[in-house]
């Protein structure tokens, strides 16, 4: 930890010890960037870099189309934006059903 | 997944994918699990309406979800389900969870950035607050610069070299 900063990167365990004193959990999703640092510098606990960029993002009617590839991409362009919120990539539709051993 | 330096996944189901939970978490990345509507079931489910209003599906959510908090998640999404079931669920868990679309009595909540921003105008489920109405401020800007861009107007003198 840099001496410099104040920021305190939020953590799955920071999230729990908010569940049991009761503060409730603000959580949004992002997928570039841009919005993801605005995002961030707001305040918000959690970004999920979520596989509706399928439809929000690409266009798609459902988020199966959507590759392990992309969601690289989105889940790379957030993290470099992020400096405070826990961040979750959703794994895509293909990738961890069934006994696939991709991961 | 580590190529994106990304400090956790989530993924959707429960018992169906407990071992790639399994899998993933003896790998060292942490893991938030999904269940109620899980969008990537679409095919299965055939519809986006509200999950486990039925009494056994519900208890499947439960079951799953204890089965999630077993494993070692650490949180789980609730997508899309009747509130009361939401904060039973929250109540029963020690790990956190979001719900999106599944009352006031879990633990916290999530949105979609464009929804919540307004950018998307077509998506209005009752779950959504809109907090903005950007759609329109982005067309009005955009249809402002194209009227100066037309009539001249931009560039001016101070905008150029």
């Amino acid at each position: 930890m840099s001496v410099h900063s104040e920021i305190r990167k939020v953590t799955t365990h920071r999230l729990f010890e908010m569940k049991q004193r009761g503060e409730k959990i603000s959580m949004l999703t992002s997928y570039d960037f841009s919005m993801a640092k605005l995002v961030d510098e707001a305040g918000v606990d959690v970004i999920l870099v979520g596989d509706s960029a399928s439809n929000v993002i690409a266009g798609n009617q459902t988020t199966l189309p959507i590759t392990l590839d992309q969601m690289i991409y989105h889940g790379r362009s957030v993290v470099n934006a992020v400096q405070r919120a826990l961040v979750v990539v959703d794994l895509p539709f293909g990738t961890y059903q069934g006994n696939s051993k991709k991961l | 997944m580590k190529e994106t330096a990304a400090d956790a996944v989530k993924l959707e189901g429960g018992k169906e994918v407990i071992e790639s939970v399994h899998r993933i978490l003896s790998a060292g990345i942490p893991v938030m699990g999904h269940l109620g509507l899980m969008p990537q079931s679409i095919n299965k489910f055939g519809t986006y309406s509200v999950r486990a209003k039925e009494e056994a599906e519900a208890k499947k959510l439960k079951s799953d979800a204890q089965l999630l908090e077993d494993a070692g998640c650490f949180g789980v999404v609730l997508e899309k389900i009747p509130a009361k079931l939401g904060e039973e669920v929250a109540t029963s868990l020690n790990i956190p969870v979001i719900g999106i679309g599944a009352g006031g009595g879990v633990d916290g909540q999530v949105l979609v950035i464009h929804d919540l921003l307004g950018i998307t105008q077509e998506f209005s489920p009752r779950f959504l607050r809109r907090y903005h109405n950007l759609a329109d401020e982005i067309k009005n800007a955009v249809g402002n610069y194209i009227i100066d861009v037309k009539s001249g107007d931009f560039p001016n003198e101070t905008e150029q070299y």
